[in-house]
């Protein structure tokens, strides 16, 4: 998993939780990297399960509320990381359109190793649209805390229902994303 | 605290090292790509160059445009990225049928690329070259096929004409035109044109080089026929000069012949008158009147001083050498004639193999001790001739081969008929004819062999007649290997059509 992942949840447990937190979930999770993370690198996809795992020991939140939190927060993280012309969109919708077409292409781009997630619109409703989740990670929910995120940035607070879900053994995850 | 300010400056600092590295990475990202474009580009220009290298080969080592056509269908499926093709070619002579290719896959897609038939495209290239035809330029199709499970939904048939003529099409199959393929289209326009101009050029290259060889051709034979007509002119002068020299010995030698004939009668008259006189002579030198005894001694002195009896003998020796003279004169006369044509000449029906058997019989005391006689002679329908004539020629031909071998001599006789007549080839392998003499030996009084062996009038006397009867003779010969001389004769003359009858 790409490096800007990891500065971005150690920002996260350091804004919310302290430097000491950080501190004591390096300890406990003794990982290969040793907790040196830097956004131009990529770490193995178990650091971040072990991390997210202590955190929720630590915190005693459950994993999944915690993934879905960790994605709202990593949203400006990766808008910002962006070039400026490339986060330049009107509202929700077409920035959810941009994700596969334009956002994971300059992501690969720059990183040919990175696995982005297939994230596509496959159904424009009036209110809303279906969203199609493809990943061998299976972390739907980190992209819900993005929408999430992405919405209330555009002033548009959104409601999602999980359709179908990897983790309870479909082959794709499907969103139905409504606007409230 | 201040450890605090501390970690959040490195903190930064890292951000920014992180946010360069991206910004350089972005930038290599850029660079990577123009590199591999201008790869691409390059590739493409080379594969475009090669296209168009083969079809300036096709200019340069002129092979056969349906040998060559696959090479440039090749070509055109790599450059393009397209898949199948096909292509037909239709011979310049139209009563030729056309070539139609079996289905041709592109060699970079598949391993094997195997030729196959296929009934669906077979179809539709039958479908298209009526269009094509009729448009007589590049003609897209959509269509709905699937050819080795691969979706096929554009045709383009690029046809092939050079001189108004549809020399061929090439048949691309494809999955949706890119803007790459469209303007790789534009590429193998270009190319075909140029294809078509080579072709133009070829053809009238090949024209130049064929009249070329049709007018060298009439040259020589110009030059032959020239040489012809100066030996036939010479040949007709000469046989009207033998036709007045021939007159004009003639007269005086009838009188020579016959004057010399009565001076024969005349002379036995006179020795006869001698002969008695010298008995008489005799019997006076026995008289005993002395002057008369005298007289007859001074007669008898005289016959001993002239050697009368030497020339009484003589007289008749000198006479009888002068007629066999004459007669040769009055032959020579006669074959001169004969060459001249001034003799009658009745013509019909004439069976060839009957009269060389006659001339081969009047021949055989010359032939005999000289090897032997092939024939080859075909039942040939008769021709209007003048039988007697033509044995003479043929006659003259055995002897002349007699003379010209040794005892290993062969001596083959061809004789074989067209439409229009007879050709007799009369061969031998004797000693030949000097080149320098080739074109005299017709001439008459022309001869190799010694005087007084040869008249030189043989081979004259042949060539009149064979002349007459508005026939042919040549001759070819080598020395040391032998000579043949040709002979054609028609059915018939045009001189005399009398006693034609098969």
């Amino acid at each position: 998993m790409k490096g800007a992942v990891f500065t971005n949840f150690q920002e996260m447990i350091e804004d919310q939780f302290g430097m000491e937190c950080w501190e004591a979930l390096l300890e406990k999770c003794d990982l290969p990297s040793g907790g040196m993370y830097t956004s131009a690198d990529t770490y193995d996809d178990q650091e971040i399960l072990s991390l997210v795992g202590a955190l929720s020991e630590y915190s005693e939140l459950p994993v999944p509320a915690l993934v879905e939190a960790f994605g709202r927060y990593l949203y400006d993280g990766l808008a910002n990381s962006l070039p400026p012309s490339m986060m330049n969109y009107p509202d929700l919708w077409s920035l959810l359109d941009a994700v596969d077409s334009v956002i994971h292409v300059e992501v690969n781009k720059l990183y040919p190793d990175a696995l982005t997630p297939k994230i596509i619109v496959t159904e424009k409703h009036d209110n809303g649209v279906t969203l199609y989740y493809q990943s061998p990670r299976k972390m739907c929910l980190l992209a819900i805390g993005l929408v999430h995120k992405a919405a209330e940035s555009f002033g548009t607070p959104v409601t999602i229902k999980h359709t179908c879900c990897m983790n309870e053994g479909a082959d794709h995850c499907s969103m139905l994303i409504e606007q409230d | 605290m201040e450890y605090e300010a501390a970690f959040q400056r490195e903190r930064k600092a890292r951000k920014k090292a992180e946010s360069i590295l991206e910004q350089k990475s972005r930038e290599l990202h850029f660079a990577n790509t123009s590199l591999k474009e201008n790869v691409d580009s390059l590739h493409f220009a080379l594969r475009e160059n090669k296209f168009l290298n083969h079809i300036g080969r096709y200019g340069i080592e002129k092979p056969k445009l349906l040998d060559f056509l696959p090479t440039i269908v090749n070509d055109m499926m790599r450059l393009s990225e397209i898949p199948f093709a096909a292509y037909v070619h239709f011979p310049f002579e139209t009563q030729q049928a056309g070539f139609y290719s079996p289905l041709l896959r592109n060699p970079d897609l598949y391993d094997d690329a195997l030729e196959t038939q296929n009934n669906e495209t077979n179809r539709l290239i039958t479908e298209i070259e009526p269009i094509i035809r009729d448009m007589k330029r590049t003609h897209l199709q959509i269509v709905d096929l699937a050819i080795d499970d691969k979706a096929i939904d554009t045709i383009v048939a690029l046809p092939i004409i050079s001189l108004d003529h549809l020399s061929g099409i090439i048949i691309l199959f494809t999955h949706t035109l890119t803007d790459k393929q469209n303007h790789v289209l534009n590429v193998f326009k270009t190319g075909i044109k140029q294809l078509a101009i080579i072709m133009e050029h070829r053809y009238q290259e090949d024209k130049l080089v064929a009249s070329y060889e049709e007018i060298s051709a009439t040259n020589d034979a110009l030059k032959d026929t020239q040489n012809k007509l100066v030996q036939s002119e010479k040949m007709a002068t000469v046989g009207q000069l033998s036709a007045g020299i021939a007159h004009e010995i003639n007269n005086p030698m009838g009188f020579i012949k016959s004057n010399i004939g009565s001076l024969g009668t005349y002379i036995e008259d006179f020795v006869e008158y001698v002969e008695a006189s010298k008995s008489l002579t005799e019997k006076t030198m026995q008289s005993t009147d002395d002057d008369i005894m005298t007289a007859a001694k001074g007669l008898d002195k005289i016959w001993s001083d002239l050697d009368m009896p030497y020339l009484i003998e003589d007289s008749k020796n000198l006479l009888a050498e002068s007629q066999q003279g004459i007669k040769r004169i009055i032959d020579i006369v006669g074959g001169l004639k004969r060459f001249s044509r001034q003799s009658d000449n009745k013509k019909e029906p004439c069976y060839l193999d009957k009269t060389i058997d006659e001339a081969l019989k009047l021949a055989h005391n010359e032939l005999k001790f000289k090897g032997v006689v092939i024939k080859n002679v075909a039942k040939v329908k008769p021709i209007n001739a003048n039988n007697g004539e033509l044995l003479q020629v043929f006659l003259n031909l055995f002897v002349n081969a007699s003379h010209a071998m040794n005892e290993q001599g062969e001596l083959i006789i061809d004789v074989v008929e067209d439409t229009k007549g007879v050709s007799i080839k009369v061969t031998d392998n004797g000693s030949g004819i000097d080149e320098k003499n080739l074109e005299s030996i017709f001439n008459p009084f022309f001869t190799t062999k010694d005087i007084g062996v040869g008249t030189g009038l043989g081979l004259s006397i042949s060539y009149g007649i064979i002349k007459d009867h508005q026939g042919t003779i040549d001759v070819t010969s080598e020395v040391g290997k032998g000579t043949a001389f040709s002979i054609w004769l028609p059915f018939e003359g045009t001189s005399s059509k009398e006693g034609l009858n098969e």
